[in-house]
């Protein structure tokens, strides 16, 4: 299978001292649930950024989808935010001026055209049908989640990237996200994750860890697949 | 159905009522300052010129040389064509004679009194203004030379007529009138038999623009009267109006830049709350152009109502402290109108642009980590 | 540690330090700049104003009764009075000497020249006087002394201060020259130019005067001959002699208490009264003291000026202290915004510290003192920028020499201007603090709140 990601010798320096990834080469398939793991400071994020076209390698190769990240434009790589991928923060950041709907709407928008139906629908499949009325605010920690997970959904990404996405949810909600991811896994979309949660990360298909910015060598995934609940059931 | 762009920037106005309704304040208050001080700045020239008038009439009419010795009454009506009215605030006539009062000679001026009062407002009367034609307003001077009291009869002759006068008041103006005694201009005629002349009217002419210019017109429309300005009172006028315009053009630029700071603070604070949103909508992909003009869309209508209301609450400064110093409305200025709205306008984009230049230079990624 | 707390907050957010003291310290500029307008400008008006003639008259006490026609004037000679030429100097000694900015005397008589009247009128051009030199002791009723000093023993007087706006063809008259200056309309009307000699009669004596000018004046001296005093001293028999001293002095306008004092004698007034009546430049109180100086004279406002002068300064003064108070609420409310927005920024450190087991009162005094330090800062700063705007206004507009002028009332408007800012910036600092002490500490740490 030609992989979706490709990372090669992929060097990122700050300000010339700091080396945040340290010759990271990395492949990822699609279909692929990838969780990146480590200790704080260790380059997770930089990674995920790296792919997520927010940042750019100091040297090295990266492909995502067959695109060269390294040399696209800044106006490039805002399209490529908006048609390959789908970001999920730890920190939810919603607008907390527009609901949950034009939440989901605003990242239409921005890809091509907005659609509340399309965006109503995408609420209804994180099981929010009923909340799509409501502000952020408004929101408990798990339903705000997974408004991003609708918003990050919305346009059909290649690659969904989340940075520690059950950070500031309690077990329960945890549970709830984490059923959404699996059944994403299962509808074949690409994740990729970054946590320092061994139990978030064991659900994935395949753990990278960094240290200092090092990529250790790959960890196979443990046998045990992990429990599979409907859609429904979590709702 | 409601376009997203639409349902963005109603979302942001409206459920942000607390920080939008700071932003439209902040520059509510600072094109107010603006507008008032604009305002001032064109309207106290007239409202100065009006007060200036207390320094009495700055032109005076006399008999042109070569001529008769008298102006004729009938021409005063030169005074009221057109293109000279509008120039002039008030005019008083004059007929002065040297009569016998008590066997002395004192001056007898017959005047209009309801409008020496306008044309010589600094004059000040102990009892009361005369009315009709026997009453007399007698020099300070006058009364103590002569031992007069109000109240008092006195008999003026010239040649073989005689006239009688009540005493009304007495005239303190620290110049030459204290030496003169003041009547009805139809009984110093009729006693001095000078009926339908006069010797000098005296002018208050508006002191903007040339009082030359004044005198001039006068001088073609009544060619029998020699026009003299008076140059004392037209200087300090002149000179006097283009000081203070000048230092309310100061203070009207120095408002401007300073509002505009403050404006510029509070409008960049309210703003740099707003990064995170910006660092998103780069996340999400949005170009930066369009982010920019998402925020400039929402800059421009807080900057626009913001505006307007600054202009209302400035024209309310600027007529409360007309009505309190002058004690009438000043014409509200035309050019505050657009000078504000350009202030408000320009600030709230410049500053909010200037928050969405300022994500684009750092790393949206670092935002959104909460770094 | 609170000391380097509050250094660390201030010194850590630079940006947000700025922009507060920026804040402040506009509003303090706008403050401190208008105070000090406002108190300055009345006095410089009243100054430029002074340049527009005397407001003040002297006559001797029995004054004549002129008979002016056609702008000649006539005194019957057994009422004629006058004042002494050697008593003018004495104007240079009352308490507000130096609010006396010019003065010159007046001697005229009507003469005839070729069978036509004509009035003469005999005065200083510029003469430099010298005065009664150091310090001269007012003592009151209350006990009180006050003291004032002449620093120079010389003054210059004279039409050419008094009236500066004349103009002259030909050349002015020395101290005590023979010759005259002929109003432009008698000159006209005389066809005589400068440089030609024209005789001058008076009571049978004859004089042959040279003419070494040609004044204008925009006023009824341009239908007279000037001379110099000594000239028409000699020339009428009266040496040592005036009629009238035109006085031009720097006055305040009236308020209650000048008003009060004109009606009733000041001499009633109760000795407090007086005292702060009689130091205070009103023009009835110069006049007052002009007359004390000059027991034979009587002072006499000339209302045409006066009235004016003080209605118009008390305006523009009204039009000041209004601007100043709308530019002061204004800029109040700005730094109020931005104290506002600076601390709602601060959410998270407020929940930070509610977290860590801060007492509300231990968080409420640091933000409370780190705006009074933002305040007092920013005070000192706009004062600082404020007098120099002041300054620069001034020049610019009254052409007071830049940064050398002395503003009165500094020391005044430093408290004033520092007590404002830090009260406006407490204030502004006091609503969020609260607000931020009432959300839940979790919600805020988290960035949700």
């Amino acid at each position: 299978m030609v992989p979706l990601i490709v990372l090669k010798d992929v060097i990122r320096d700050y300000n010339g001292k700091v080396r945040a990834l340290d010759r990271v080469s990395l492949e990822i398939c699609p279909g692929e649930w990838v969780a990146v793991m480590g200790a704080s400071g260790s380059g997770k994020t930089t990674l995920l950024n790296m792919i997520a076209a927010l940042d750019q390698p100091s040297s090295g190769l990266l492909l995502v989808d067959g695109i060269d990240l390294v040399s696209l434009t800044e106006e490039d790589r805002a399209r490529f935010r908006r048609e390959k991928v789908g970001l999920i923060f730890q920190q939810f950041h919603l607008v907390p001026y527009l609901t949950a709907l034009e939440n989901v709407m605003l990242a239409q928008y921005f890809h091509s055209m907005a659609d509340s139906d399309e965006a109503a629908q995408a609420l209804g499949l994180v099981g929010l049908e009923d909340r799509a009325a409501h502000l952020p605010s408004e929101l408990s920690g798990g339903e705000q989640q997974r408004v991003c997970i609708a918003r990050a959904l919305i346009n059909e990404p290649k690659i969904i990237l989340a940075d520690e996405p059950t950070g500031n949810l309690d077990a329960k909600n945890e549970d709830v996200v984490m059923g959404i991811f699996q059944d994403l896994h299962r509808a074949g979309h690409t994740l990729l994750f970054v946590t320092h949660d061994p139990h978030i990360g064991g659900q994935a298909d395949r753990i990278i860890e960094l240290n200092h910015g090092r990529l250790l060598p790959a960890t196979s995934h443990a046998e045990g697949e992990p429990p599979v609940r409907a859609l429904r059931d979590i709702a | 159905m409601k376009s997203m762009f639409w349902r963005i920037l109603s979302g942001s106005l409206s459920r942000r009522k607390g920080r939008i309704a700071a932003s439209v304040g902040a520059i509510a208050l600072g094109v107010s300052l603006v507008v008032a001080s604009v305002s001032l700045h064109q309207g106290i020239r007239g409202k100065v010129a009006e007060e200036l008038k207390n320094y009495g009439a700055n032109l005076v009419l006399l008999p042109a040389n070569g001529t008769a010795p008298f102006l004729k009454e009938k021409d005063i009506g030169n005074l009221a064509v057109q293109g000279v009215k509008d120039r002039l605030i008030a005019h008083a006539p004059f007929l002065y004679q040297v009569v016998k009062i008590q066997g002395r000679d004192v001056v007898l001026a017959g005047t209009r009194f309801a409008a020496v009062k306008t044309v010589s407002p600094w004059w000040q009367v102990e009892g009361s203004w005369p009315e009709g034609k026997e009453a007399a307003l007698v020099g300070l001077n006058v009364a103590s030379k002569l031992g007069l009291r109000r109240g008092d009869r006195i008999s003026a002759a010239y040649k073989a007529s005689r006239m009688t006068f009540t005493v009304s008041g007495f005239l303190r103006t620290g110049g030459p009138e204290e030496h003169q005694i003041f009547v009805d201009l139809e009984a110093s005629q009729l006693l001095t038999g000078r009926h339908g002349l006069l010797s000098a009217v005296l002018v208050s002419a508006r002191a903007e623009g040339a009082l030359d210019e004044t005198a001039a017109f006068l001088r073609r429309t009544w060619p029998e009267a020699d026009v003299r300005t008076l140059w004392q009172v037209a200087r300090a006028e002149e000179a006097l109006l283009s000081r203070i315009e000048v230092f309310l053009m100061s203070v009207s630029v120095i408002i401007l830049f300073a509002s505009g700071l403050g404006v510029f603070a509070t409008m960049t604070t309210a703003a740099l709350e707003r990064k995170v949103e910006v660092a998103l909508m780069r996340a999400l992909g949005a170009g930066e152009n369009r982010i920019a003009f998402i925020f400039a869309c929402e800059a421009l209508a807080i900057g626009l109502v913001g505006g307007m209301a600054g202009f209302a609450l400035g024209f309310l400064f600027a007529e409360a402290i007309s009505l309190s110093v002058f004690g009438s409305f000043i014409f509200p200025s035309l050019i505050s109108a657009p000078t504000g709205l350009a202030v408000g306008i320009g600030v709230a984009l410049f500053s909010s642009l200037s928050v969405v230049r300022k994500v684009a230079r750092t790393a949206t990624a670092a935002v959104l980590k909460g770094e | 540690m609170l000391g380097r707390l509050l250094l660390k907050s201030l010194w850590r957010q630079k940006s947000r330090t700025l922009l507060v003291l920026l804040s402040v310290g506009t509003a303090a500029t706008l403050i401190s700049a208008f105070l000090s307008i406002a108190f300055t400008i009345t006095e410089r008006m009243a100054q430029e104003m002074r340049s527009f003639g005397a407001n003040i008259i002297l006559v001797p006490k029995a004054e004549p009764l002129e008979v002016e026609i056609a702008g000649l004037k006539y005194v019957a000679p057994e009422e004629a009075a006058y004042l002494d030429e050697p008593d003018l100097a004495k104007i240079k000694t009352i308490f507000w000497r130096h609010n006396i900015v010019s003065f010159a005397p007046f001697l005229s008589r009507v003469v005839q020249f070729q069978g036509r009247p004509v009035l003469l009128v005999g005065t200083w051009f510029e003469r430099e006087i010298s005065i009664p030199e150091g310090k001269r002791l007012f003592s009151f009723a209350g006990g009180s002394k006050r003291e004032v000093a002449t620093a120079k023993g010389t003054f210059r007087a004279g039409v050419r201060s008094l009236a500066p706006w004349w103009q002259v063809e030909g050349r002015w008259l020395r101290e005590g020259e023979e010759g005259i200056l002929l109003g432009s309309a008698v000159a006209r009307a005389l066809k005589v130019g400068v440089g030609s000699s024209i005789p001058l009669s008076y009571e049978g004596k004859l004089a042959l005067v040279p003419v070494k000018g040609i004044v204008r004046t925009g006023g009824s001296e341009e239908d007279q001959i000037l001379a110099d005093l000594e000239f028409t001293q000699k020339l009428f028999s009266l040496p040592g002699k005036v009629d009238k001293i035109q006085v031009s002095a720097l006055a305040t306008p009236d308020n209650a208490l000048a008003i009060r004092a004109n009606r009733i004698k000041p001499a009633k007034l109760s000795p407090q009264d007086y005292e702060t009546w009689y130091c205070t430049p009103y023009l009835g109180s110069i006049i007052y003291q002009l007359e004390e100086a000059l027991p034979n004279a009587k002072g006499k406002a000339i209302r045409q000026v006066s009235e004016a002068e003080g209605a118009f300064l008390a305006k523009m003064r009204l039009t000041l202290v209004l601007i100043a108070a709308v530019a002061l609420f204004v800029a109040s409310l700005a730094v109020m915004a931005t104290m506002v927005a600076a601390i709602f920024e601060r959410r998270q450190e407020i929940g930070l510290m509610k977290a860590l087991g801060a007492e509300r009162s231990q968080v409420g005094f640091l933000f409370l003192l780190e705006g009074s330090v933002s305040g007092l800062l920013g005070g000192l700063l706009g004062y600082g920028a404020g007098m120099a705007l002041a300054r620069f206004l001034l020049a610019r507009t009254f052409s007071m020499a830049g940064a050398g002028v002395a503003l009165p009332l500094e020391w005044v408007i430093l408290p004033c201007t520092l007590l404002l800012a830090v009260s406006v910036a407490l204030l502004g600092a006091f609503f969020p603090v609260r607000e931020a002490m009432r959300l839940d500490p979790v919600r805020t740490l988290r960035g949700i709140g």
